[in-house]
């Protein structure tokens, strides 16, 4: 009996949230100082730290932490800044771009920095004998590109480095987007004196860079530590003297850490919706919440090669069908609605558009009779969606609007790969639930990979919905040359006009990428470009104990508080 | 006994053979790894540079002759993710399973045998029915629910161990793997409780030790030095026939704790498309399993006179 009780108080104690306050709070400094480690984890492994071959959100972390490029994105903005560049110019038609490299930059081990490093960094980016690099065709407009990678030139010729602080990159077009993909992390400085003694290989392991932090320790699959580089050119401005990067931790490991007080940052994908959920109904953990929406649009993709979709009546009506709201309620306000194909982040959205999409289902039913089917579809329609709970959210409420107006949906879940194969071929899915994540933020990157017909291939296609439009193509590649800024603009939102009326898509919603910090992380916001980036964030140290708090927690120990006590450890 | 292990030996190599093969011709089917190593936005072209570079454009023909020529050459080939060889990524990781492994099967003996002897030593008493209670419980806990019922209690709620993760020194390491091997060693302890149990319960019913109580021996030395030797024959069996369940265990318990073994290695290759390493682990795995049964002949040689001389 007595045994009976014990049980019993055990797993009362087992029921009690041991931790409903953050464990710790900051020491009260209101100005950034330095010092501190700042660590969070990720929930897969890290693969490389090479700028030429990262490419997953993981790699991208640490790879963007540990190199610099020449321009950069500001704080917490999608403006263009210069980084290890302190200047450029574009020539008047807009296919030489000159950039002048700042003065005594130099990488994390003291060498120099010139401008034979970058054309080194770069061709050895677009060698496909050396690197499989999933980037390389950003740079397709560079001239001597194709003659180069198919190794019948030795040089880029596009490429010229007139004295040690200057580059000039000429393109075979002008394209106005192009300082962006000088922006992205695949056109970063790498060494040549570390990479050619150690290998390609080995370099993805031991990586110098000119970035705010240099790799100190990998201990494969299970942690990286970086230290803040003295040597940065923006050295005064990065504040934490470390940062820990767990490696392949679980989610729900990552939120227990978290709410232990072990890990200072939930990402957005450490936190399950139940957890979100929780912190925003907590009040001590709710303002340490942060949202931002993301820089993806997503939508119910309808192939316009394919009936009944080759019928603009048949794809308005279904624009008109979907209960957006009800979406982003059914996935608990993770995601916003999208009414339109721009993302908010991005320049060239509309908050007011008559064109935008809208909720209707008696306008649906009239797009319907003017599609010469007021009783509905004939046929059933296949929609792919992603495996999992999410793709089947999604799906199951999609088949229920759309049976409204008369519309039969099969869903047919695939896994990633699959479904990737089977919407970028021709003539294969009718509808899809798609979704596009930006390369760079420029309304460009939305619209042409999506939407132009130079988009379309026969596999692998990006334009998943075969969606050509003389008129759409045209405006794109006039806005692609458009040296003034508002007219480009202007022709991107023209262009999206004439996307919204053919109604390719039927655009569902944007995600709201949900962040909490510890009280004591101080300085970061999330940044709409770069994940996680903590160039500028600082710490509040020393943190201290948050009384309340550990009294809880003692608490909820019961009987069994002094037996865990050396166990449970202190403030850091 | 050398033509015995030179057979078996054969019979080995032949069932890898056939393993790996099976799984070589199954990877050209579930999809394209050239998707998972480019990322969705990669353009075609940059996909066909990248399905040059891994020879992944050869005939799958001329991708198996490569691979296992490769392979008899103890070449277990470059991990499409990493761009390192395998043999690398297995040496980092392989020591931590095996940390994880001997201490899930120091566990699984001790409280194991001991429980068991237990049981067999009470018959018929209340904590006879207890100990057959609980095992029956560990036998039907999946490995993903006690993993994380340890987890969210032990560590998290009353903060007895950490929650998840490896650790930095050999001392912390084996602090971090007590929950995930008792989670691994959970089934495996209940079985062996079991046939302890019963196997005993059995000895100590012979003629032998009736004798050895009859001499004057003391209950400890009755059991232990007469009836539970014969008692683990069978322990000694399924623990060695328990390889395979032991890595899959891991799969699941390395994923839930967040240890950085051959599991996670193996779970991410699968998702990731990772074909050499998918390929080096199957391997592994079986090789493990093999070399379990073989041990387990060869010890069962050496406890058993009989088996040996026969």
């Amino acid at each position: 009996m007595r045994a009976l009780l014990a049980a019993v108080a055990l797993l009362a104690t087992a029921c009690r949230d041991p931790y409903p306050h953050p464990r710790f709070r900051g020491a009260g400094a209101t100005t950034p100082h330095r010092g501190g480690t700042l660590r969070f984890a990720y929930d897969s492994d890290l693969n490389t730290i090479d700028p030429a071959l990262a490419n997953d959100t993981l790699a991208g972390i640490p790879t963007r932490l540990v190199h610099e490029g020449l321009i950069n994105y500001a704080s917490g903005s999608t403006e263009l800044v210069p980084a290890l560049a302190e200047r450029w110019e574009v020539s008047p038609d807009g296919r030489a771009y000159t950039f002048h490299l700042r003065p005594n930059i130099t990488f994390s081990d003291g060498t120099p920095i010139t401008s034979e490093d970058f054309r080194y960094s770069w061709e050895r980016l677009l060698n496909p004998r050396r690197l499989p690099s999933p980037g390389a065709e950003n740079y397709r407009l560079i001239v001597g590109f194709d003659d180069y990678r198919e190794g019948r030139a030795a040089h880029l010729a596009g490429v010229e480095t007139p004295d040690p602080r200057t580059l000039v990159v000429r393109l075979a077009d002008a394209d106005r987007t192009f300082l962006h993909v000088m922006a992205m992390r695949f056109v970063s400085v790498v060494p040549r004196h570390v990479v050619e003694p150690m290998g390609d290989e080995r370099f993805g392991q031991a990586p110098v860079g000119a970035g705010p932090f240099v790799l100190e320790r990998w201990e494969p699959n299970a942690r990286i530590v970086l230290r803040r580089n003295p040597r940065f050119w923006n050295a005064a401005a990065t504040h934490l003297d470390r940062v820990e990067l767990e490696l392949s931790v679980a989610r729900h490991l990552q939120f227990m850490r978290f709410l232990a007080g072990e890990i200072d940052y939930a990402h957005n994908y450490s936190l399950s919706t139940a957890d979100y959920l929780w912190l925003l109904g907590n009040r001590a953990w709710s303002p340490y919440v942060v949202r931002q929406p993301g820089a993806l649009i997503a939508g119910l993709m309808m192939n316009t090669e394919m009936a009944p979709f080759d019928n603009v009546h048949v794809r308005r009506a279904v624009t008109y069908a979907l209960d957006r709201d009800a979406v982003a309620r059914a996935r608990n306000y993770r995601i916003g609605p999208a009414w339109s194909l721009y993302p908010p982040t991005v320049a060239g959205y509309r908050a007011e558009n008559p064109l935008r999409q809208r909720y209707d289902v008696s306008v649906a039913r009239r797009e319907m009779a003017l599609a010469g089917h007021p009783h509905g579809l004939p046929d059933e329609v296949t929609l792919w969606v992603g495996e999992g709970e999410t793709g089947g959210i999604y799906g199951d409420l999609i088949q229920a609007d759309l049976a409204r107006i008369g519309i039969r949906v099969r869903q047919r879940p695939a896994a990633a790969s699959i479904y990737y194969a089977a919407i970028g071929r021709r003539h294969t899915a009718q509808l899809a639930i798609d979704g596009w994540q930006m390369d760079y933020p420029d309304p460009s990157n939305f619209i042409e990979p999506n939407f132009h017909s130079r988009s379309i291939q026969e596999e692998q296609s990006s334009n998943h919905a075969f969606y050509r439009n003389a008129e759409v193509d045209r405006m794109l590649d006039h806005a692609k040359v458009e040296g003034d800024r508002a007219a480009r603009l202007a022709l991107y939102q023209q262009a999206e006009d004439q996307v919204l009326r053919d109604a390719p898509w039927a655009f569902l919603y944007t995600p709201l990428n949900i962040f909490a910090t510890q009280p004591w992380v101080r300085g970061w916001t999330p940044h709409p470009v770069w994940n996680d980036y903590f160039g500028d964030a600082w710490l509040d140290l020393p943190r201290r104990e948050w009384v309340a708090a550990r009294a809880a927690h003692a608490r909820s120990l019961g009987p069994f508080a002094a037996f865990a006590a050396p166990f449970g450890g202190g403030p850091r | 006994m050398i033509r015995f292990l030179l057979r078996r030996l054969g019979w080995s190599l032949l069932v890898l053979w056939l393993v790996a093969s099976v799984t070589f011709v199954g990877t050209l089917r579930v999809g394209d790894p050239v998707a998972t190593i480019a990322g969705p936005h990669a353009s075609a072209r940059d996909r066909a540079y990248i399905r040059r570079f891994y020879g992944l454009d050869r005939p799958p023909a001329e991708q198996y002759v490569r691979y296992f020529g490769n392979l008899a050459r103890g070449d277990l080939g470059r991990s499409f993710r990493y761009r390192r060889p395998v043999a690398e990524l297995i040496a980092e990781r392989l020591p931590r399973t095996m940390l994880l492994g001997a201490m899930t099967v120091t566990f699984e003996l001790l409280v194991g045998i001991l429980v068991g002897t237990i049981a067999a030593l009470r018959r018929g008493t209340r904590t006879e029915s207890a100990v057959l209670g609980l095992t029956f419980v560990g036998i039907s806990t999946p490995t993903f629910l006690s993993g994380k019922l340890f987890l969210l209690v032990a560590a998290y709620q009353w903060g007895w161990f950490p929650i998840g993760g490896y650790g930095t020194s050999p001392l912390d390491h084996v602090w971090h793997g007590v929950l995930p091997a008792i989670t691994i060693g959970l089934l495996g302890t209940a079985s062996q409780a079991r046939l302890v149990r019963s196997e005993l319960v059995e000895v100590l019913k012979t003629d032998y030790v009736r004798t050895a109580h009859a001499k004057g021996l003391g209950l400890w030395a009755v059991v232990v030095k007469h009836a539970l030797r014969n008692a683990l024959l069978p322990v000694l069996t399924s623990l060695g026939l328990s390889f395979g369940a032991l890595f899959s265990g891991a799969i699941v318990t390395e994923a839930i704790f967040a240890w950085p073994g051959l599991g996670r290695l193996a779970f991410e290759a699968i998702t990731g498309m990772d074909l050499p390493v998918m390929m080096a682990t199957v391997l592994l795995a079986s090789t493990g399993i093999l070399v379990g049964n073989l041990i387990t002949d060869l010890l069962y040689a050496s406890l058993d006179p009989r088996i040996r001389r026969g």
